[in-house]
């Protein structure tokens, strides 16, 4: 079976995203004997490419005139597919990913199924594909009768990814200057996004709650989020205690942040509070309070002092640093 | 300017009880008794086409909320835009749809299907194609990015396919720019782009910040649209031969229950030491730490 | 008079720096409660701002600064969750203090033989619950406010919960409480099951809002849980006049299901009953407590409901779904201040209470009131209103109105909307003979008909504040006007 898989993300997105696709290039991998990898970009030309679970046979750099609009891609691919067909096409799960597969998947008379979490191959004939359904309560099980299947590949939260320079593969570069012109877009700027809270798009965040105690005590906790990488976020008792900034807190009346690793120290765990930290990957929960709801949210707990517990996690990340 | 808005409302997942999920035997999109909503996004897609030429010096109902939705319309006189709502759904839209009729949209209109299609995108799309390439066309269609239950994010990408027009996705804003002239605001988490553009075209909607709570109806704009009906259509009154409705291509049934609850894993240990120890080993890989 | 600073600094030497806060923005969010949300979605805040919060951490300290408070004549607004909807926490005379007890937050007993529970008064009512439940017990308090509302504010505003018919309201569970007076008097009423010994003192506390003491620490009492025997059951009845008839008969034939709401249709629209009873309106019950009893309820309930005509049953699983949703934690709070400032749509209610043979009079009354002096009528987007306690005399009536604020700005709003609606809600309440105040407690927007409330006994009232609070320190602009 041949593929053609498209990473459409740029910038910071592109890693996660590729990071998406490994599970079902996993599981398809015994039945790959080919795949190829479009990258798109439209700022640097991308040096770097993902370690995937099987060899790339050639990249294809893509240039877009414009990231926004992604109808010129998709006649780009549907070229390419008439002149070197696959059997299936893997997009990233972007809103262009989504909107390429589903759009491909008519044009060549095949099939489409969106934001797969797995899949796997039932016959010669056959892909299934998994993905939420119902506002994610339930599991839809797709069956792909008809070539070219065209997938794209929902977030899959912890998978690390490898990226190399070298794509062991040819590599293809097609300037923006080949993809027509889009006579229906008179002007097309990019903006500049305003984040409102640094908390916003952070990877790693220290929450503290109102066990951190006192002022003094809170202090303590900077540098222990130096060592992490993390911002420090508060909840609300913190910040109506004037601990900390209002746009610290977390939470429904502040932000909702997803970051990869939380670690919540001293919060004994609210409705609202939690509901600001459901989408991290990874949360690890310390309070003195072994029945405190917050553990209820966690992945990870811990029941001690915050203070001696996060100092002696800043020594670990300090020695390891220096050794 | 004449747009259409396609919606179709969901049962409010919110409050079906988690084991009423764990369905036995066959699994439905149908979870039992609880209310129907719009669904979150679409809701922003109808607010989204109200605030759209509604300039704060325009008249109508809905120009005093147009002053917290946009600011960057074009002075002047408002252009005119009609205004339509759109589902393919059984009569328990019509609440939905007298509701849209209430808070401004001239027409709404109803394709009655003959079976659920929640997991049928390529009929859905057909469906609404030939209703756009019907009598009356729209310049633009407007979609939430989900679909109805069956979540499979096609509809408004299929719709384009079919029509062949153009398609952006993420949309979080619309206005009319100094000439008048379409202005779609795209924007994801981190990046944002303006593009000037000439309809026809398919917007799909993303995170709308500032439109994503439709307005509310005064009692006396309920009373009114009472007397208003919606139109309602059957698949017969459709040739839906021009597009491949069939989704023979595929086939889509629900199955389960995804497993996705936390477990908290506790750790243990003699010294607050110890325990940090465990958790940067575990949990904080060296990779990681930046 | 003490500045702001001499006050903050004082506080701080009783109770410590760390326990006093002076952050600007803290004080604004302390200077109002729910009453004035509108303006504090949009970030204004008129009220004059209090000097400090202070969070006591003990009975001594607040003794302590209730004592600082009387010498100086310092206005002190008690406060805990901040769940407050009636103006009860508004900050509304220069330099107050806030005595915020949420730091007293320990649960100090659960007595299992005894059935009782001792908190502090910072100890949140969810959380409270929750342990209890974790030994099959209950407390039987329920109110919508129960994620956000403390154990101090819910006896200090005689609340309710939505199992009130079975279990009562709060002055109904508590057993025995602490309180400090504005002298710096720490009193406890011990826990005992009845007594005759002179007039029942707890009643000088429970509903006291502040503005007589401070409660520190509450003792209420448990219930077995058995939630696996819960039964509701749910009719469409054609009007209010039947629905208040048949909950009447329900009652007073001496069933006592937890939950007994009457929705009209329009109040039941916007909780989505129009979908399945449209243009009906919507009669409640559930059934609890060991299983015979809880049975033995249903079976009494849809037994005289067998006796009337005209209604049609609902699925009662459906409400059983909607009504496992009602609570207002910090998520709608928060999705309700997304929706104001978004729509500039925003709503309030006014409860009130009266006897089975005028409740349906008040019902029409207010509503026909509205709908004819309400000068802004035609902003309206809701106007309606459910009944959700009631008792072998009668039961209440939660009017419920929601507007566009369309023919003011939203600082306006207060004075366009809600202030004359509110009024109109608790004259004809009062003409008609019912009680203006039903669970939200008097605040401070309802004073100006406290004395034709209570009539000839508001002497009784006026005498409690004049012995317990001789400097009017306490809360001023609540259940009393400012200017006696």
């Amino acid at each position: 079976m041949k593929a053609l898989a498209v990473l459409t993300g740029d910038g910071h997105e592109i890693r996660s995203r590729a990071s998406d696709m490994v599970p079902l290039l996993s599981s398809l991998a015994e039945s790959l004997s080919d795949l190829e990898l479009c990258m798109i970009y439209t700022g640097s030309v991308p040096d770097r490419f993902p370690e995937w679970p099987m060899a790339l046979s050639r990249v294809h750099r893509i240039q877009l005139p414009d990231a926004g609009v992604p109808d010129p891609l998709l006649d780009f691919i549907s070229d390419m597919a008439e002149t070197c067909p696959k059997n299936l096409y893997l997009f990233d799960g972007t809103d262009i990913g989504d909107c390429l597969a589903a759009r491909l998947g008519y044009r060549l008379a095949g099939s489409s199924c969106l934001q797969v979490q797995t899949c796997r191959m039932t016959d010669e004939k056959n892909l299934t594909s998994w993905r939420l359904a119902c506002g994610g309560h339930l599991l839809a099980r797709t069956v792909l009768e008809k070539f070219p299947w065209c997938l794209s590949a929902a977030a899959t939260p912890g998978t690390a990814l490898g990226w190399t320079g070298d794509s062991g593969c040819p590599v293809t570069d097609h300037p923006a200057a080949a993809m027509p012109v889009q006579s229906w877009v008179i002007s097309s700027v990019s903006v500049p996004v305003e984040t409102d809270s640094p908390l916003t798009g952070a990877d790693r965040i220290l929450v503290l709650g109102n066990g951190v105690g006192s002022r003094e005590n809170l202090a303590r906790m900077n540098p222990v989020a130096e060592a992490l990488g993390a911002q420090i976020g508060a909840t609300r008792p913190v910040v109506m205690n004037g601990w900390l900034p209002m746009a610290r807190l977390i939470g429904v009346s502040g932000t909702m942040v997803a970051p990869s690793l939380c670690i919540v120290a001293g919060a004994s765990g609210t409705g609202a509070f939690c509901a600001g930290i459901r989408q991290a990957e990874c949360i690890v929960a310390i309070n003195t309070d072994p029945d405190a709801p917050v553990f209820e949210t966690a992945d990870v707990g811990i029941v001690d002092d915050l203070v001696p517990v996060l100092l002696a996690l800043e020594t670990l990340i300090r020695k390891k640093e220096s050794s | 300017m004449k747009l259409a808005v396609c919606f179709k409302t969901i049962h409010d997942y919110a409050m079906v009880p988690p084991e009423d999920w764990q369905m036995t035997g066959r699994y439905t999109a149908d979870p039992g008794p609880v209310r129907q909503v719009f669904n979150c996004y679409e809701e922003s897609a109808l607010e989204m086409a109200l605030a759209l030429g509604n300039s704060p010096l325009s008249s109508g109902p809905a120009s005093k909320n147009a002053v917290l939705t946009d600011s960057g319309d074009a002075a002047g006189p408002p252009l005119r835009v009609e205004r339509t709502a759109l589902t393919v759904d059984d009569n328990r839209a019509d609440l939905f749809l007298r509701h849209l009729i209430a808070v401004g949209y001239d027409r709404a209109v109803r394709v009655a299907p003959d079976r659920d299609l929640d997991f049928s995108p390529r009929t859905v799309a057909a469906t609404l194609a030939t209703w756009i390439t019907g009598s009356d066309p729209p310049d633009l269609m407007i979609f939430g990015p989900r679909g109805g239950a069956g979540e499979h994010c096609q509809t408004g990408p299929l719709v384009a396919e079919m029509l062949g027009w153009p398609c952006l996705m993420s949309v979080a804003a619309l206005a009319f720019d100094d000439s008048r002239r379409l202005r779609v605001t795209c924007r994801k988490d981190r990046s944002c782009r303006i593009h000037v553009v000439e309809p026809p075209l398919v917007l799909v909607t993303g995170i709308a910040t500032e439109t994503n709570r439709l307005r509310i109806p005064t009692l006396k704009q309920k009373l009114d649209a009472r007397n208003r009906s919606v139109q309602v259509l059957s698949l017969a009154d459709l040739d839906l031969s021009r597009f491949d409705s069939g989704d023979k291509a595929s086939s889509t049934d629900l199955v389960g229950v995804p497993k996705s609850h936390r477990t908290c894993t506790m750790i243990h240990g003699d010294s607050p030491q110890e325990k940090a120890q465990v958790l940067a080993d575990t949990y904080l890989k060296p990779e990681q730490v930046p | 008079m003490l500045s702001r600073q001499a006050i903050a600094d004082q506080l701080s030497d009783l109770v410590g720096r760390d326990r006093v806060i002076t952050d600007e923005q803290v004080l604004r969010e302390n200077s109002i409660d729910r009453y004035r949300k509108v303006q504090s979605v949009f970030g204004r805040y008129e009220l004059p701002l209090p000097a400090a919060v202070v969070k006591p951490a003990d009975a001594r300290q607040v003794s302590a600064i209730l004592k600082f408070a009387s010498r100086h004549g310092i206005n002190c607004v008690p406060k805990t969750g901040g769940s407050a909807t009636e103006g009860g926490l508004e900050t509304v005379v220069e330099n107050s203090i806030v005595l915020d007890g949420s730091d007293m937050n320990r649960i100090i007993e659960i007595n299992p033989v005894s059935m009782m529970a001792t908190a502090q008064c910072g100890v949140n009512l969810e959380v409270l619950e929750n342990k209890v439940r974790r030994q099959g017990l209950t407390i039987g308090h329920s109110p919508q406010s129960k994620p956000l509302a403390m154990m101090g504010g819910l006896v200090a505003t005689r609340s309710i919960g939505q199992f009130s018919t079975l279990y009562g309201g709060i002055e109904d569970m508590v057993v025995g409480l602490e309180a400090v007076f504005p002298n710096g008097e720490i009193t406890r009423i011990k826990n005992v099951p009845r007594r005759a010994c002179g007039p029942d003192i707890r009643h000088v506390i429970i509903g006291n809002e502040g503005a007589l003491c401070f409660i520190t620490e509450v003792t209420v009492k448990l219930y077995r849980y058995y939630p696996e025997n819960n039964r509701f059951l749910a009719y469409a009845m054609p009007d209010m006049k039947s629905g208040f008839e048949m909950l009447r008969e329900i009652i007073t034939a001496g069933y006592r299901p937890s939950i007994a709401r009457l929705y009209d249709a329009e109040d039941g629209a916007q909780h989505g009953f129009d979908q399945f009873a449209p243009d009906r309106c919507v009669l409640m019950f559930m059934a609890e407590g060991p299983a015979p009893l809880a049975r033995a309820t249903a079976q009494g309930i849809e037994e005289i409901a067998g006796r009337y005509t005209g209604w049609n049953p609902i699925d009662s699983k459906r409400i059983e779904n909607w009504f496992n949703h009602l609570n207002w934690g910090p998520e709608k709070v928060a999705e309700e201040r997304e929706l104001i400032r978004k729509t500039l749509n925003t709503g309030f209610t006014t409860e009130v209470s009266g006897n089975w043979d005028i409740i349906h009079s008040i019902y029409e009354n207010t509503l026909n009131r509205i709908k004819t002096d309400f000068p802004h009528v035609d902003d309206l987007t809701l106007l309606g209103g459910h009944s959700s306690h009631s008792y072998q005399t009668g039961t209440n009536m939660y009017f419920v109105y929601d507007y566009n604020i369309n023919a003011c700005s939203p600082d306006r709003e207060l004075e366009t909307y809600h202030v004359p609606l509110n009024a109109m809600v608790v004259e004809e309440t009062l003409k008609a003979g019912g009680s203006m105040v039903h669970h939200h407690g008097i605040g401070k927007y309802r004073t100006p008909w406290t004395r034709q409330e209570h009539g000839s006994a508001y002497y009784i009232l006026e005498s409690l504040k004049q012995v317990f609070d001789p400097c009017r320190i306490m809360n001023k602009g609540t259940i009393f006007t400012v200017d006696p």
